[in-house]
Parts: C-alpha cells; structure tokens; sequence
C-alpha cells in the first residue's frame, strides 16, 4: 500500500471509477409505499373522524392513500 | 416485562378452554430471563446477541490473521462474505464513488443479522436474537441516522428535502405526493426495515416450535393413531428448518441491500 506520497489508486479501484449507482430502489421497497398512503391519509382522517365526531372520512382518507400509493410506485418503479 | 404478562393474558383463555389438552406456543415463549427482574432483567437473546458479536469478531481476526494471496478455507469464506457486501450490494446500489465509506457499516449489519438468525435454527442456542422487536428497532436506528446525516452533509438540509420530491409530475398532484414522500423517507421506511426483520424471525420461529411442540405432545400424550401422526409434524418441523435456513439468509441480505438503497437515496444525485 505504501512507498508513494499521493497513495496512489489501486487497480482495482482505478477500474471502479465511473461504476454508476444504481437510481431505481429494488422492488422489496415497493412495500412501504404501498404501506405509506394508506397510513399518511387514513391515520389523519381518522383523527379528523374523532375531532369531528363523524364516521365517513376515514374511509376515502384510505382510498385516496391507496391511489397515492400506487401513483407513487408507478412513479418509481414505472417510468424506467 | 409488559410482553411477559400480555402472553399469559393470550393463553390463558385458550388453557381454560381446552382444559388439559394442546397448548399452543405463545409470544411467552420467547420471553427467557436468565438472572434480575423487571427493566433491568438478562435475557436470552440479550446472551445470544452477545455470544455473537464475541464469535464474530473472533472469527473475523483469526481467519484473516495470516492473511495469505493463496487463501485458505477459512479465508476463502470471510472473503466471499465480504466481497459479496462490497461488491455485490455497495458498490453496485450506491455507486463507485462513495461505497467505500459505508462498506464497514454495511458488512458488520449483514454478518449480525446473519449470524443472529441462524442463530435460530443452530441447535444449542435455536434462538432468533431478531424476533424480539428491540433489535431490530436498534440496527434501524443505526441505519436511519446514518443515511439521514449522508444525505444532509452531501446536500445540505434544504437540498436534501427538496431532494426527497420526484420531479417532472403534474402540479396538482404534488399536493397528495408530497405528505406521501416525506412519510415515505422518515416514518414508513424505517418502520417496515425493522418490522420485516422482526416479522419474519418471530413468525418463522413460531412455526417451528408449533411443529416441535405439536408433534411431541402427540407423541407423548396421543393415542397410538396420533403418534404415528407426530411423524408428519416431526417431518414438517425438519423441512420448515431448511426453509427457515432460507429465510434467515435472504431477510439478512434484504435488509443490508435496503440500507445501502437508502443511503443511495440519500445521497444520490438526481431521482
């Protein structure tokens, strides 16, 4: 490793330079979105549901978080 | 403690009503105290844990202690392990520039959770450390700082959650897709990265003692008929153990490939 000042890249490393990121998360990632939507829009129309005292929020809270969800999926993983 | 008494409160409907029939298992079984009480008790998986980071880090020094460029056995296989993390899963999903410095954060959560779940099906110790909730939580934690701070040196703070937005969509949809994104980065990753660790060890545990179980009470407590059935469970018990094998190695890798797929995120240029 040693006997130059600048340390010098090894091979290997030289052959690394330019190995791009991989931009697309894998699709085990896909679960939390769908995960998401459903839990950022249902949880505070529930709570609007108590605040108010009514019972039919909640529900196209979820749907609409359902939706979001698979929007954003389609998103990230869709497009290409 | 609190899981103690809501396990007791689980079977203990179920014992009434059976009498003295099957009893089958409940989260109680994982609970082992070894010695103290109350907040402060020893547990298992607290010992199981620790025998693992003394056995690791025992491993990793004496078999790369006389480190050769012919390797031998041992050397091979601490070899292939890393290069697999290295190159398989950081160098590949964050890129050629920046893996290097989450290559020891990387490979030291992919061999703990590795070792802690095969824990699970080795014989004298068959405790999953994961299926208890903290740990789990714990290598999260870890995972969730780091990729936080990344991101917000790399970037800086207001770059970094503007970063976070896709771009390119229709403006009205933004107002749905924004709450979603941020919930998505900060609450619901880091929630279903130690829920998917937990959930899988616990359950697939769980499995495995019902068969064990299950076939020693029929065995033991069974007419003749019943005995012979025990076989089956015997059998399911060994084929649900290689299956459980499976399991323990790819829950270890999905959750290193997620936390070298967040960093990436974090610190990645575009999306």
């Amino acid at each position: 490793m040693s006997g130059s000042d600048e340390e010098p890249l090894t091979p290997l490393q030289r052959k690394d330079s330019g190995h791009p990121g991989n931009q697309n998360p894998p699709m085990w990632d896909a679960l939390s979105y769908v995960l998401a939507g459903p839990l950022t829009f249902g949880i505070p129309a529930y709570l609007l549901d108590r605040w108010l005292g009514t019972s039919w929020i909640v529900l196209p809270g979820v749907l609409i978080g359902m939706a979001v969800s698979l929007y954003a999926v389609w998103v990230r993983y869709g497009r290409g | 403690m609190s899981l103690h008494l809501l396990g007791t409160s689980l079977v203990a409907p179920m014992a009434s009503g059976e009498g003295e029939g099957f009893h089958a298992p409940t989260p109680e079984e994982f609970y082992w105290p070894i010695f103290g009480s109350g907040d402060w008790t020893f547990t298992r998986p607290m010992a199981v844990f620790g025998l693992s980071v003394i056995l690791i880090s025992w491993a990793l020094i004496a078999l790369t202690k006389k480190a050769a460029i012919v390797p031998g056995k041992g050397q091979w296989l601490v070899e292939q392990a890393y290069d697999f993390v290295r190159n398989g899963l950081a160098r590949d999903i964050i890129g050629s520039k920046e893996f290097l410095r989450f290559v020891p954060l990387l490979f030291s959560l992919f061999v703990v959770i590795l070792v802690n779940n095969l824990f699970g099906i080795i014989p004298p110790i068959q405790y999953p450390t994961m299926s208890r909730i903290a740990f789990p939580i714990a290598l999260t934690l870890v995972v969730y700082v780091v990729y936080h701070i990344a991101g917000m040196r790399k970037k800086g703070v207001g770059h970094y959650l503007t970063g976070m937005i896709p771009k390119g969509l229709p403006k009205p949809i933004y107002v749905l897709m924004i709450p979603l994104e941020y919930a998505q980065f900060f609450l619901i990753r880091p929630l279903t990265l130690a829920l998917r660790l937990f959930g899988n060890m616990f359950a697939g545990h769980m499995l495995l003692l019902l068969f064990v179980m299950g076939g020693e009470y029929m065995l033991l407590h069974g007419g003749i008929g019943l005995k012979i059935t025990s076989i089956g469970s015997f059998a399911m018990a060994l084929i649900f153990t290689a299956f459980e094998a499976l399991i323990q190695f790819l829950q270890a890798y999905i959750f290193t490939l997620l936390a070298a797929t967040y960093i990436s995120d974090a610190i990645s240029e575009e999306h």
